[in-house]
């Protein structure tokens, strides 16, 4: 009698060998259906480069700088001190406006703008629920709706018939967000430009209207003059005229407004034909995220829990930090010193010497000295100024949140990602890398004022390296502190707008191994291009630039009484 | 797992270097599977062809929810079940019989191992399809229960019981034969 394990033992043990002249055939025939089908498409880009290479982004913001300014004109004051309307008016009228419809038309070929800008053909704007509707002449939509606590937004790109939805969790109600706030933030942006606003009083059609000249140049250095016909009963804008003008190129456009019932509630209904290819990135946590993000989790947790990690930065400022971390796996001693940088570290790989470096350093010099010993539920820390004396501090761990002991080597090659979308890269394709997007909506104060503008990041994940992240791209806006002090930038409302160029790159440009044979990052440059500095004369951006290199003791002798609260200064 | 991903994200860019490499990967997997589910070498090379071709087509379209080596076994599967009920049709369609062959090294010597899988390869052929088919991918090609029911359009209750009465049914054949 054969036991059924012995049976499956068996049915598991079955193999045939492929006859040679069958592989070749079958793999030829393949190879050659792939090239075909890839061949009819060559030219497809990826997701990615859809993305990228699209400029929807920025007819997008430049539509909505247009549309600001011609609502502004409305409620601006004109020359004689008096409000052109008034602003109970026109919010009125605008509430009672809960879409409005824009039809784009231009005067002459878009020679200039050719390059950078596709034409829209008709565009929509809804307030409750709040949407952005585009319609381009090259049949692009782009389409993106607020909900309570998601943002989705759409791009259907007519080249590669592909529809990205992108849906981006949000905490932020949307439902207060009226045009009439839109044209608020619209106010600050064009005051802090320097528009110059200018009313006449004419004759439409025997209707009396107001005309509006608006002379504004945007962010991206763009020149607009706006001439807006406003109906005096409704307070509406009937058309307007915008010339546009950068470099020498010039555009016209004339808009003609309705405020229709309704509009398009879906981008299928915007134009965009059913039989699209749908590509969604959520970034919601899917099983399918977490079984992809699973070994970059595993390889995190699998790191040598004793270690001593040294870390010192410098930056093109002549400053530099040096940080050492000791940690048992439950206990973490962070020492930290920020200061101007007079002697360079040694140019050594032995780690006993930079140690004994970054303590002689971190003890001499003057400079902001901080140590925050956590022992697993309190966070003792101890601080030092330039000149101020030592201070001490004692915090529960939930006031740090449960990431805290996440320093040093964690940080730095394997950052915590808690949702994102893996994605299509060139870059991560290229370099036989994973590559995770994730998106965050911008960040405004209680008083709905911007704090910190939308932002998109994205992981590259080294599967040879022990799942290390290897690089970070971040891209967002530009907002100059004190945050939250400003609306700066009316882009920011729409999670589409966001730059083509990152604005920050962390990079790992060298790796090196432990003595428990896991990988590291031993140098890592970090490029942030926003940068802010306060000379005295007010907040300027710049291009700040870190070296960053590690050294890591596996096996560490712990220094007597270092995870003591009582070894902390006083 | 994960160099699969990269593979598909590298083969649906078009490198056919990734497809190779997909096709060398699992080349004898899908063939066994076909193999013992069809027990004719030239059907399984048949169907190993037109399932990677189909593959290789649907470069741009594929959409992976789970392993691309299970969703490969599914397609061959797909496409073994397609024959079978075309043979039943046309029943003149003859067998050319499988061979099979040890796929690890285990103590005993090659030509018994051999000969062992020969038979239980006939008893596999001589099981009712349903039966087959839940056996082979279970077993061979890795498939859990859930996943036949879902190629097989029953309740997974029905796939257990299939397999339960293929494995009994090859055990008695094979038996039979030691008695007979």
């Amino acid at each position: 009698m054969r036991p059924v394990e012995n049976i499956e033992k068996l049915i598991n043990r079955l193999r045939v060998e492929p006859r040679v002249e069958m592989s070749k055939r079958n793999l030829n025939d393949a190879l050659a259906a792939h090239k075909r089908v890839i061949g009819s498409v060559s030219s497809r880009p990826t997701i990615w480069r859809i993305i990228m290479k699209s400029r929807i982004s920025k007819i997008g913001a430049a539509a909505t700088v247009i549309i600001v300014g011609i609502l502004l004109s409305m409620i601006v004051l004109d020359k004689t001190g008096a409000p052109a309307f008034g602003m109970a008016e026109v919010m009125a009228a605008m509430a009672k406006a809960e879409w409005m419809h824009m039809t784009w038309e231009y005067d002459e070929p878009n020679t200039g703008f050719e390059l950078i800008e596709p034409e829209i053909r008709e565009s929509w704007t809804s307030v409750n629920p709040k949407r952005n509707i585009t319609v381009y002449n090259n049949g692009k939509v782009n389409f993106t709706e607020y909900s309570k606590d998601e943002i989705k937004a759409q791009q259907y790109d007519v080249e590669t018939n592909l529809l990205t939805t992108r849906y981006i969790s949000t905490g932020r109600n949307y439902s207060y967000t009226t045009i009439i706030e839109m044209v608020l933030v619209g106010i600050a942006e064009m005051k802090k430009r320097g528009a110059t606003v200018e009313y006449i009083d004419s004759v439409d059609n025997s209707q009396p209207v107001k005309i509006i000249n608006i002379d504004n140049i945007d962010d991206n250095n763009v020149h607009f003059k706006t001439s807006t016909i406003a109906d005096v009963r409704t307070r509406l804008p009937i058309r307007s005229t915008v010339i546009s003008e950068k470099q020498g190129y010039t555009t016209t456009v004339n808009i003609i407004f309705d405020y229709p019932q309704t509009g398009p509630t879906d981008i299928y209904q915007a134009g965009a034909p059913p039989n699209a290819e749908v590509k969604v990135i959520g970034q919601k946590i899917t099983p399918e995220f977490l079984e992809m993000i699973r070994p970059y989790r595993a390889a995190r947790e699998s790191l040598p829990q004793q270690r001593i990690v040294v870390e010192v930065a410098n930056d093109n400022d002549n400053s530099s930090v040096v940080s050492v971390i000791y940690t048992n796996g439950i206990k973490e001693r962070f020492e930290q010193l920020s200061y101007i940088r007079n002697d360079t570290s040694p140019e050594t790989e032995d780690f006993k010497t930079i140690w004994n470096w970054a303590n002689r350093t971190i003890r001499n010099e003057s400079g902001n000295f901080r140590i925050q010993l956590n022992d697993g539920a309190v966070v003792h820390g101890a601080y030092r100024s330039y000149f101020n004396p030592w201070t001490r501090e004692e915090l529960s761990l939930s006031h740090y949140g449960t990431g805290f002991l996440v320093t040093g080597l964690i940080n730095r090659g394997w950052p915590t990602i808690k949702t994102g979308a893996f994605v299509e890269n060139d870059y991560a394709v290229k370099n036989n890398l994973l590559c995770i997007e994730t998106l965050r909506e911008p960040r405004f104060t209680g008083d709905s004022k911007l704090a910190e503008a939308a932002e998109k990041t994205l992981y590259y994940i080294d599967p040879e390296h022990d799942y290390m992240c290897v690089r970070i791209e971040s891209f967002r806006h530009p907002v100059p502190p004190p945050y939250g002090n400003t609306a700066v930038n009316v882009l920011v409302f729409d999670p589409i707008d966001i730059p083509f160029e990152p604005y920050l790159v962390t990079e790992v440009v060298q790796f090196s191994l432990t003595d428990t044979g896991h990988w590291y990052p031993s140098c890592i440059i970090t490029t942030n291009k926003q940068s802010w500095s306060d000379p005295g004369s007010g907040w300027e951006m710049r291009e700040k630039t870190f070296d960053i290199r590690l050294y890591i003791d596996t096996n560490p002798e712990f220094p007597d009484s270092i995870f003591d609260p009582e070894s902390l200064p006083r | 797992m994960i160099e699969d991903r990269l593979l598909l994200y590298k083969f649906k860019r078009g490198e056919s270097d990734a497809l190779r490499r997909i096709y060398e990967k699992y080349e004898v997997y899908l063939l066994t599977v076909a193999t013992a589910l069809l027990n004719d070498m030239d059907a399984a090379e048949d169907v190993l062809h037109d399932s990677f071709v189909a593959f290789a087509e649907s470069a741009h379209k594929i959409r992976l929810e789970g392993n691309l080596r299970s969703f490969l076994a599914t397609c061959v599967a797909n496409r073994c079940r397609d024959l079978m009920r075309k043979r039943s049709r046309n029943p003149e369609s003859l067998n050319k019989a499988a061979s099979f062959t040890c796929d690890e090294k285990g103590p005993e010597p090659a030509a018994i191992c051999n000969e062992r899988l020969e038979r239980i390869a006939r008893a596999i052929a001589l099981l009712p399809y349903e039966q087959r088919e839940v056996v082979v991918l279970h077993l061979k090609a890795g498939l859990i229960f859930k996943q036949i029911a879902g190629l097989q359009k029953v309740g997974v209750n029905t796939v257990q019981s299939r397999y339960r009465y293929g494995i009994e049914k090859v055990r008695s054949i094979l038996n039979g034969e030691v008695t007979r």
